[in-house]
């Protein structure tokens, strides 16, 4: 009787709703139209433009650098979720599957580093960083994306792997595969769903970052979105309507992601948590 | 394997009708390889594991991050990092935004969940508008909320419009209201988050539970006090301790709209780390603020787990 829909229900789905457009509809309404606004009609950003800007888009394409900077952060996404799978996979078959002293051993040193809050060791590795030389590269993005992505997703590859039977895998072996193509061939695919929340968390996570590009690309030729963005405040300093094409261009893709595969999405951030 | 008659075969299976399975053999066939943790191992030990273990090492020495050679001096870093003029208003401001983000966004993201958790005919299309902010970069977040707070911005704005001029404020620039402005807007960005894992521990709530307690005369509040509540205690804590480390480290969206500033109102640990750690690159300043930002999410994170763990017994 608690799951009727009842005129209670109807005035909370228009609270509900009322709600969605004021804190969430606003912003994006003012979003869209100040980047459609000539830089030159001052006044309110609610009224509509007398014209449309289009060259508010440009500018922020071309003058923001923001090719480069879509090249470089789709590419460190890329490899990172490449990366962080492979040996977060391979790492938790051996952590699973063997139950030594040693095994048990390693994977509790995986773990602590969940419980470290990161940032920790910002400081030692970011003159580590400095002293390799690798200051102005992407390489210690992708370096420290992929190590500091190894507890988080161990975890969650090594809980599944224990849940797994290993029938399959013995089989194979029994078949004459070797570990590595058994590995490969029986055990990743059997892993898809794991590897599916890894792979979303990962690719939004690094995408979205701003403090390690921060840190290693500032003042660097190399950029990614969200430090691009940042640098729109200093060289637009009130052309918001640049600076929110910017914000739309580099939003954009993210947004379309999401809304494809929001269940699986939704599902992963709240999953992967639960792990 | 060995190949085996088919007399032996048919031995073996009747054998195995009434014999419980014999412990499998472990030829070396079925090895697995413990070399394959070798990578991970590697590259989470150079990037997480020696870099935590030095700066835990350098904020009791007087390191200066240029050179090899230092020697231990006890806890001077951390005096002298309380006696600087930004760091105690920084911690407290840290504490502050940490408590108001915390609540707030407890608060709004339950009430989302128990909302959606209704009949309520558009709850998949709400449930993806209000998580949406979680995916996009805390950079845009900052941008969008800093062209909201200006003084002749939006939100002023609007209180124009609505009659409540009194209420104007310059958000990012007063420090009366600046704190609590930022803390909106981590809100308006993460309470989807919070939301979602709510909604994943309501639906392991069972139902007949709370038709039985409506039927035994239960209201609404009393319903979701003494049958929801106890049901979603993990979603409670992972919620907490979420926001609480989340919110302790708060810093991009700190960086896009006030700098900390104006006058470090808005300064937090994580804001002070990176201007006097990494832009002056005072690193021993730094180093000795990174071990203190540690000590409170471990400190928080673990009263957190023993609170949940008493009220669970």
């Amino acid at each position: 009787m608690l799951n009727r829909y009842t005129w209670r229900t109807g005035v909370l789905e228009s609270v509900l709703w009322l709600i969605a457009v004021l804190v969430f509809g606003i912003p994006l309404y003012l979003l869209v139209n100040v980047a459609l606004k000539p830089s030159n009609e001052r006044g309110s950003g609610f009224a509509l433009p007398e014209r449309i800007a289009w060259e508010n888009f440009s500018t922020a394409w071309v003058d923001g650098n923001l090719p480069q900077a879509f090249a470089t952060s789709v590419l460190v996404s890329v490899a990172v979720v490449i990366l962080v799978i492979v040996l977060a996979a391979m790492a938790a078959y051996p952590l699973s599957r063997i139950t030594r002293t040693w095994s048990t051993a390693a994977f509790a040193y995986f773990v602590a580093g969940i419980i470290v809050p990161g940032g920790l060791g910002m400081i030692p590795l970011y003159l580590l960083m400095r002293d390799a030389g690798l200051l102005g590269t992407i390489w210690p993005l992708l370096i420290i994306y992929v190590g500091g992505g190894m507890p988080f997703n161990i975890l969650l590859y090594t809980i599944f792997l224990r849940a797994l039977p290993r029938e399959y895998e013995d089989a194979a072996r029994i078949d004459g595969a070797r570990p590595m193509q058994a590995f490969w061939s029986v055990v990743f695919p059997l892993m898809r769903p794991v590897t599916g929340t890894i792979a979303v968390l990962q690719l939004i996570g690094v995408y979205n970052d701003f403090f390690t590009p921060l840190l290693y690309l500032g003042g660097s030729d190399y950029t990614t979105l969200p430090l691009a963005l940042k640098d729109f405040s200093s060289q637009y300093f009130t052309d918001w309507g640049a600076i929110f094409a910017g914000l739309i261009i580099a939003m954009v893709p993210v947004l379309v992601f999401y809304l494809s595969l929001q269940k699986h999405i939704i599902r992963g951030f709240a999953g992967g948590l639960k792990g | 394997m060995t190949q085996l008659s088919a007399d032996q075969q048919i031995v073996a299976r009747l054998a195995r009708v009434d014999a419980p399975p014999a412990p499998r053999r472990r030829s070396k066939a079925l090895q697995v390889p413990w070399w394959f943790l070798v990578p991970a191992l590697v590259v989470y030990t150079i990037v997480v594991v020696v870099p935590d273990v030095q700066a835990m090492v350098f904020a009791f020495t007087d390191w200066d991050g240029l050179t090899d050679s230092f020697d231990f001096v006890g806890f001077d870093n951390f005096v002298a990092a309380f006696k600087s003029p930004h760091a105690l208003s920084s911690l407290i401001n840290t504490l502050m935004l940490t408590i108001a983000v915390t609540v707030v966004q407890m608060v709004v993201g339950l009430l989302l969940a128990l909302a959606l958790n209704t009949p309520v005919r558009s709850r998949n299309v709400l449930r993806v508008a209000f998580f949406a902010p979680v995916v996009l970069t805390s950079v845009a977040v900052g941008y969008i909320w800093k062209y909201m707070y200006a003084p002749t911005g939006a939100l002023n704005q609007m209180l124009d419009l609505v009659g409540l001029a009194a209420l104007k404020h310059d958000w990012l620039g007063d420090p009366s209201v600046n704190l609590w402005a930022i803390a909106f807007m981590c809100v308006w960005q993460s309470a989807g988050f919070t939301m979602v894992i709510f909604l994943a521990g309501l639906q392991g709530v069972d139902v007949d539970l709370i038709e039985a307690a409506h039927l035994d005369g239960a209201g609404s509040w009393t319903r979701f006090w003494y049958v929801v509540r106890p049901l979603l205690a993990p979603a409670i804590l992972i919620n907490a301790v979420l926001c609480v480390s989340g919110g302790l480290k708060i810093f991009d969206q700190i960086y896009i709209t006030t700098q900390g500033g104006p006058a470090h109102t808005t300064s937090t640990l994580a804001t002070l780390t990176y201007t006097d750690g990494f832009v002056t690159g005072d690193y021993s300043f730094g180093v000795t603020l990174s071990v203190i930002l540690t000590l409170l999410v471990s400190v928080v994170t673990v009263v957190q787990f023993r609170l949940m763990n008493r009220r669970e017994h």
